[in-house]
């Protein structure tokens, strides 16, 4: 980072200051002022948005051309190099690293000796994947949730976390419930899943105990808030969090995963959440969106779309050809993740979808991402399969 | 020059209470990792407004894993375990605080030298307890609030102490998600920490240095108001070191880059004014070793029963 001119103009006049020492410091990336100090980055104009994708792709494509080797093998596969990023056009050409890829591969951007958390899926189709984060990747990760949560949902100065999953000890390396468990750095956190149980007599004691003006945030998987609903519903009477005066913010995660068999539109559970809360308005409950190998986090604005930061760059894919698909297209949903600095954040995802730059009715100018469903294992085989093998095809040779 | 540590730190906590006034107690801690010598020098962390001595965690590992004793405690009529409610909180009794654990500071000291380390408005009203301190080693101030009547118009985007002097000042407000008396801004007004012309003048008599970290881009805590309060009249009897963030705001708990930046800052100048020199380097937590830490320090009922 460049010294402000009127920073720079203070410090070239040190005699107006008298016995003042005033010295800029330096150090800090271009990345973590559009991570941390931005104003609104959900209304960014799409220019300057498409501008900063590119600056912050480049160079963490950069970056993990020099460190991370199976990336590099992948780059010279495909007759990429970070130095071909010129326009924005040109994003569709990273090549990208299959989800499944995570789950037999060691991809670490150099020795690895600087990981702290080797993060792991749920594994529901199976293998499990493995992502090795830096301090940096999940400063930037923890970071991020906190400021999109305030752009997005409006989280306040003050507040409590209701976590209908395990504290961070529990959650142990199992990404999806260690993310949730780190929001108590955030904020005070209560955790409602204790030895694998689900404690929904706790849950309700907590919010029955809540003071009047204060601001919760329940967060947890789908099925523990489709079980809590009906909880609350055979427990009677009717839960009243929005006449009481709290302040009350739902926000599921995590999809239905092993329990898929019993899975909800999203608008029934909003539905039967807002009913057993006692919550007026369904846009109290909102969803977000990450896998494991995603260090950014997606969060439903009011209007129940997913909007991407300005530092992820989301598309979708044609299944056979991996080309970027025309706005609001179905196909393989793709992430240019800059933030990570550990593992390279360019990932083909396990899931169909579509991104789209019409107009949301919350006012907010990103794209956003629809997620539709997962990919079956015989449609992966046709693209993801492709990559993976010149990955390893490249280390044999190598 | 910063080492990310992703090692449990071993910490020796001990809880006290005091009671700066009868019946009112005052709930701290002082701690000090295991390897860290008994009398080695202390570093009192006040809360600043809406925080309490738990949301000191990043800012207690980097000073306990960095060779030092961390002194916290929360502030009565305030968050925390300490008496009252934050509606009558007030720099009076924030400040008789902090002078109470001074004392017990002194007395824990065995022949170490000691400094403060605070942030925001934290650190306007430990200018003013502290200001004449001969035995002080170094005030070290986070994005400490200079001028509070700037602050306060960010914050509450009005004009409070207009309002005051007009005598249309409401009852009460909601700084920050709390509902406060306006006590407190009457209180400042009457013990002159509410402008910044006291700033000045409490920082020109203070004989310790006093260094600052400061956000380029933070509304509540302009550049130009600390390099005014901090050295522009020249007539300061220590030394002045104003050190800026670029690009930063004020709120740095959403910034872990810019946190890390400044929180290092205070190790560096906590081990040159207390140790005499610079250290090699600086330990930092992980976020996993953080979170850990930070579990490690809840209160547990049985405390919080004998608090």
């Amino acid at each position: 980072m460049s010294a402000s001119p009127i920073v720079a103009e203070r410090l070239a006049a040190p005699a107006a200051t008298a016995r003042l020492h005033l010295r800029l410091l330096e150090g800090q990336e271009s990345i973590d002022h559009v991570l941390f100090n931005e104003g609104d980055v959900f209304r960014m104009a799409p220019a300057e948005r498409r501008r900063v994708s590119l600056q912050l792709v480049r160079e963490a494509a950069t970056r993990y051309h020099e460190l991370c080797a199976p990336y590099r093998r992948l780059c010279e596969a495909d007759g990429f190099s970070p130095a071909d990023l010129v326009t924005s056009d040109d994003l569709a050409r990273v090549p990208l690293v299959p989800a499944g890829a995570f789950k037999r591969h060691s991809l670490a951007c150099g020795d690895g000796r600087a990981v702290v958390k080797r993060c792991v899926s749920s594994g529901t189709q199976g293998t499990r994947s493995e992502v090795p984060r830096d301090n940096v990747t999940l400063e930037r990760f923890v970071g991020s949730v906190q400021s999109i949560a305030n752009d997005v949902v409006g989280l306040p100065f003050r507040g409590r976390v209701l976590n209908l999953g395990p504290d961070t000890d529990e959650a142990a390396d199992l990404w999806f419930a260690y993310v949730m468990s780190v929001l108590e750095l955030i904020y005070p956190a209560q955790h409602f899943v204790r030895g694998g149980v689900f404690d929904a007599a706790g849950l309700a004691a907590a919010l029955e105990a809540a003071e009047p003006d204060e601001r919760l945030l329940l967060v947890g998987p789908p099925p523990l808030f489709f079980r809590f609903a009906e909880y609350l519903q055979e427990r009677g009477p009717r839960f009243g969090l929005d006449s009481a005066g709290a302040d009350c913010v739902v926000v599921t995660a995590g999809g239905w995963k092993r329990a898929s068999a019993e899975a909800i539109e999203p608008c029934e559970l909003r539905a039967r959440l807002c009913e057993a809360l006692g919550l007026e308005e369904p846009a109290r409950v909102r969803d977000a969106f990450n896998m494991v190998e995603l260090n950014t986090v997606l969060i439903e604005c009011e209007a129940h779309r997913k909007h991407a930061p300005p530092w992820l760059v989301a598309t979708s894919r044609d299944p056979r050809s991996l080309a970027a698909l025309p706005d609001g297209e179905t196909g393989v949903l793709a992430y240019l993740d800059p933030t990570p600095t550990s593992y390279p954040g360019f990932v083909l995802s396990e899931d169909f979808g579509s991104v789209s730059e019409a107009p949301c009715p919350c006012g907010r100018t990103a794209p956003t991402v629809s997620i539709e469903r997962r990919i079956k294992r015989i449609e992966s085989r046709g693209c993801a399969l492709k990559m993976d093998h010149s990955i390893c095809v490249q280390k044999e040779a190598a | 020059m910063m080492r990310i540590s992703n090692e449990a730190l071993d910490v020796a906590t001990q809880r006290f209470v005091l009671a700066p006034d009868p019946g009112e107690h005052v709930v701290g801690m002082l701690q000090r990792a295991e390897e860290t010598p008994p009398d080695a020098p202390i570093v009192i962390l006040p809360p600043t407004y809406g925080r309490s001595m738990r949301d000191y965690a990043a800012v207690s590992w980097f000073l306990l894993g960095n060779g030092f004793r961390v002194v916290r405690f929360d502030n009565r009529c305030h968050v925390g375990e300490s008496h009252g409610d934050i509606y009558d909180y007030s720099p009076r009794t924030a400040i008789a605080d902090l002078e109470a654990v001074v004392a017990f500071v002194r007395a824990q000291l065995a022949g170490a030298p000691w400094a403060l380390a605070a942030f925001s408005l934290g650190w306007r009203w430990a200018l003013r307890c502290l200001r004449d301190a001969r035995d002080l080693s170094l005030l070290f101030g986070i994005v400490g609030v200079v001028d509070m009547r700037t602050t306060l118009f960010h914050v509450m985007e009005d004009d409070w102490f207009a309002l005051h002097a007009e005598g249309r000042l409401p009852a009460e407000g909601h700084p920050l998600g709390y509902l406060v008396s306006s006590r407190f801004l009457v209180d400042s007004v009457e013990l002159g920490v509410h402008d910044l012309d006291g700033t000045r003048r409490d920082l020109e008599r203070c004989h310790f240095p006093a260094v600052q970290v400061i956000g380029e881009a933070d509304p509540w805590v302009p550049v130009m108001e600390v390099e005014e309060a901090f050295g522009r009249s020249g007539r300061h009897r220590g030394r002045r070191t104003v050190l800026v963030l670029p690009g930063v705001q004020h709120e740095l708990q959403k910034n872990p880059t810019a946190a890390a930046m400044a929180l290092e800052q205070m190790v560096i100048s906590c081990h040159e004014h207390l140790y005499g020199a610079a250290p090699d380097e600086v330990v930092a937590p992980s976020l996993p070793e953080l979170v850990r830490f930070k579990k490690s320090g809840r209160p547990t009922p049985a405390s919080a029963a004998a608090a």
